[in-house]
């Protein structure tokens, strides 16, 4: 079952098509990724998901009900834009968002409780939001997000502003979620929280899919060809192998690429006649570099 | 609707707890009060202040004029010793220049408070028109004492001239008395009355704006929080809206019952409640409500599409002129509640609570098809309102940078 599906979904501002006739599908249970530049789409997307704004053209699906209004207490949302009321108390602003939540009022203190401790915030409940750190301010915002307990967790460029030490909590946090089975959406430009914690990525450029797919998937699809290559010996006549389309000298190695189409392993049987191999390893395209190399190409 | 709920109640707890709603709520009226009783006080502190004696002095005063100018002052004296004045004679026709300036130095030193004489263009008779020579100008009671008197001397002269006394004269020019009356209530007309249709009208101009102005403020701090995207992905734009609205109509209520019970104390404590009474609670519940209504479907959407309160002040500038109309137009609308800009403004909806609240107070009869027009009309433009503000509301409140024009906010308006 998917958590969610988008069909040809296009929405358009005064001037710029900010998403254009966008589809995918949010198998339940998972972590998926919305990668892509400034200005792609992300943000708009979610908030389509989230039936802040609605869509011009297009379907939705989420949690199986053709639009969030209907379970919106099932969804939780973190925007990009982080806010709190500032003259609020932290107890109280997380009692509050769990009622317009529609969290049954006889266990929301216990989950206030709860989510308070998991954030390292319990110290802080009759504290104004105005005298916590930036640091904090984001971790209560996150536990407001969640105090709701959703079923599919919509996270708006989450690791932004976060210290190292709080980026590691809310990827636990993310974890910890996805092994209760709920799922999560999150859109990020840092590409490796992306390759750590996504089961499905979605590359969006423009307000168009540029590619989806598992991170496997999307791998195999651009891979570049290209082998790494320590040998002792004269290497001279690699450029000179039919197999070979170039050869790129890095400081302890070499990067061989392929010609279209030919095997890596007739490259290997080549070197071992002629040298002894310490290393051949066959390069994976980074997220990085699948990312800017689609991006560049899309432009 | 437990969501509406919450919203209404966290917006009222919010607005109720801040120090400018208590002050609004209690320290406003006390001090309206203090400062009306304060300074009624004061003036009449003054007037009453007793001077014992002032000595006036009379430069070149015609003799029958004098005497009964002193027997004026000694009736004055014998009434209000505190208050007294004494005229002294300065006869000097050959050298009045002289005399005149040994009194005006009398007067410089203190010894005399100031001095009488006729004035240039006088006629011959008695001296009609006299100038009163003093340093103390301002003294408007004393000024007010001296031209009684001397209205009642020259008249005694007059009188006596026709060989009339006082008080066969007072016998003829006896003037008819009229008093005016309500015979459905038997209640004698006083100016109060007048001013009891405004007062009602600024209750439910003060109650609506006080509140509705709450709205505007606090849809500007979410939306420079960036409270509001979370709100909405939590709540429809309609149930954040309807919620804002109906806890700030709790909080213009709790302004009104409490302003207005304070009025209806402070009236029945003056003896004055037949005037509270002409105005039938019950419409202005009515008219109250719808008012505010309407009023805060404007604000709601003049805030959504604002993100500082000046960005909102100049769009609130139109709005405000057309409020200001009644403001404006009350003193007429009170003295001709049937006339035909009466009518026709009570029932053009932004008008209707304000204009119909001073109809009904003004005490003439309202046709009972006005009031159901205005009601009926006012509610259907409260529906129009409500119904612009959330499509407004909806794409404005998410909305940051420039606010749109008004051009672009009626095209919102018609986006489907």
């Amino acid at each position: 079952m998917n958590a969610l599906e988008l069909e040809q979904v296009t929405k358009r501002f005064t001037t710029v098509t900010a998403v254009d006739e966008l589809s995918l599908a949010v198998p339940a249970g998972c972590v998926y990724g919305f990668l892509g530049p400034n200005g792609a789409g992300k943000t708009t997307t979610l908030r389509m998901v989230m039936g802040i704004i609605y869509p011009d053209a297009g379907t939705l699906r989420v949690l199986g009900s053709p639009s969030a209004d209907a379970v919106k207490d099932r969804l939780g949302y973190l925007p990009e834009e982080r806010g709190l009321y500032r003259k609020m108390k932290v107890g109280e602003i997380l009692y509050y968002l769990g009622v317009i939540k529609g969290v049954p009022r006889n266990e929301l203190r216990a989950r206030i409780d709860r989510w308070l401790d998991t954030v390292e915030l319990s110290g802080w409940r009759n504290r104004r939001v105005e005298e916590l750190s930036k640091g904090m301010q984001q971790k209560l915002q996150f536990a407001a997000t969640m105090i709701g307990e959703p079923e599919l967790l919509i996270l708006d460029e989450p690791f932004g502003g976060l210290d190292p030490l709080n980026v590691d909590l809310m990827i636990e946090l993310i974890l910890d979620f996805k092994r209760q089975g709920r799922t999560i959406i999150f859109s990020t430009h840092v590409m490796e929280q992306a390759e750590k914690l996504c089961d499905y990525l979605l590359l969006i450029n423009k307000g168009r899919k540029v590619v989806d797919g598992t991170l496997a998937q999307i791998r195999s699809r651009y891979e570049t060809q290209s082998v790494l290559v320590e040998a002792d010996g004269d290497l001279e006549f690699l450029p000179s192998l039919p197999m070979v389309a170039r050869v790129q000298a890095n400081a302890h190695h070499l990067e061989v690429v392929l010609s279209n189409g030919q095997d890596s392993q007739g490259l290997l049987r080549a070197l071992a006649e002629r040298t002894h191999v310490r290393r051949f390893e066959i390069k994976l395209p980074s997220l990085h570099d699948i990312f800017i190399h689609l991006v560049k190409e899309d432009t | 609707m437990s969501k509406i709920l919450a919203v209404a109640v966290r917006e009222y707890l919010d607005t109720v707890k801040t120090k400018a709603f208590l002050f609004g709520l209690l320290v406003m009226p006390a001090l309206i009060t203090g400062l009306i009783f304060v300074t009624t006080r004061l003036t009449k502190q003054s007037e009453e202040k007793e001077w014992g004696t002032r000595k006036v002095a009379v430069l070149n005063g015609e003799r029958r004029f004098y005497a009964a100018l002193v027997e004026r002052a000694t009736l004055n004296n014998e009434e209000d010793p505190g208050h007294s004045v004494a005229f002294e004679p300065v006869q000097a026709p050959e050298d009045a220049e002289a005399a005149r300036s040994r009194l005006i130095e009398r007067v410089r030193t203190g010894a005399l408070f100031g001095f009488l004489e006729p004035a240039p263009a006088a006629s011959a008779v008695a001296g009609e028109s006299y100038l009163f020579n003093t340093l103390q100008t301002r003294e408007r009671a004393f000024t007010r004492l001296l031209r009684q008197m001397l209205s009642d001397a020259c008249r005694r002269v007059r009188l006596e001239a026709h060989n009339l006394s006082a008080a066969e004269f007072a016998a003829l020019i006896q003037p008819v008395d009229l008093v005016t009356q309500n015979p459905v209530t038997g209640q004698e007309a006083s100016k109060a009355e007048l001013f009891t249709p405004m007062i009602f009208m600024m209750l439910v101009f003060m109650g609506a704006f006080g509140s509705a102005g709450g709205l505007l403020t606090s849809l500007i701090e979410e939306k420079s929080n960036r409270v509001v995207e979370v709100l909405l992905s939590a709540l429809s734009p309609m149930q954040l809206m309807a919620g804002k609205i109906l806890g700030l109509a709790t909080i213009g209520f709790t302004l009104v019952l409490v302003w207005g019970g304070a009025g209806y104390a402070a009236a029945s404590y003056k003896g004055m409640l037949h005037l509270v009474r002409i105005m039938n609670p019950g419409y202005f519940v009515l008219y109250y409500v719808l008012g505010f209504l309407f009023i805060s479907a404007l604000f709601a959407g003049v805030g959504s599409v604002c993100n500082t309160l000046n960005e909102a002040q100049s769009l609130m500038m139109p709005i405000n002129l057309v409020i200001m109309v009644p403001m404006m137009l009350w003193f007429y609308v009170v003295q001709s509640p049937n006339a035909i800009l009466s009518v026709t403004l009570s029932l053009i909806p932004p008008f209707t609570p304000f204009i119909m609240v001073l109809r009904l107070c003004s005490g003439e009869a309202i046709p009972f098809w006005q009031v159901l027009v205005s009601n009926v009309l006012l509610a259907a433009g409260v529906v129009g309102a409500m119904w612009a503000a959330a499509k407004v509301f909806r794409i404005g409140i998410l909305m940051y940078g420039k606010p749109p024009s008004l051009a672009e906010i009626a095209r919102w308006v018609t986006y489907r």
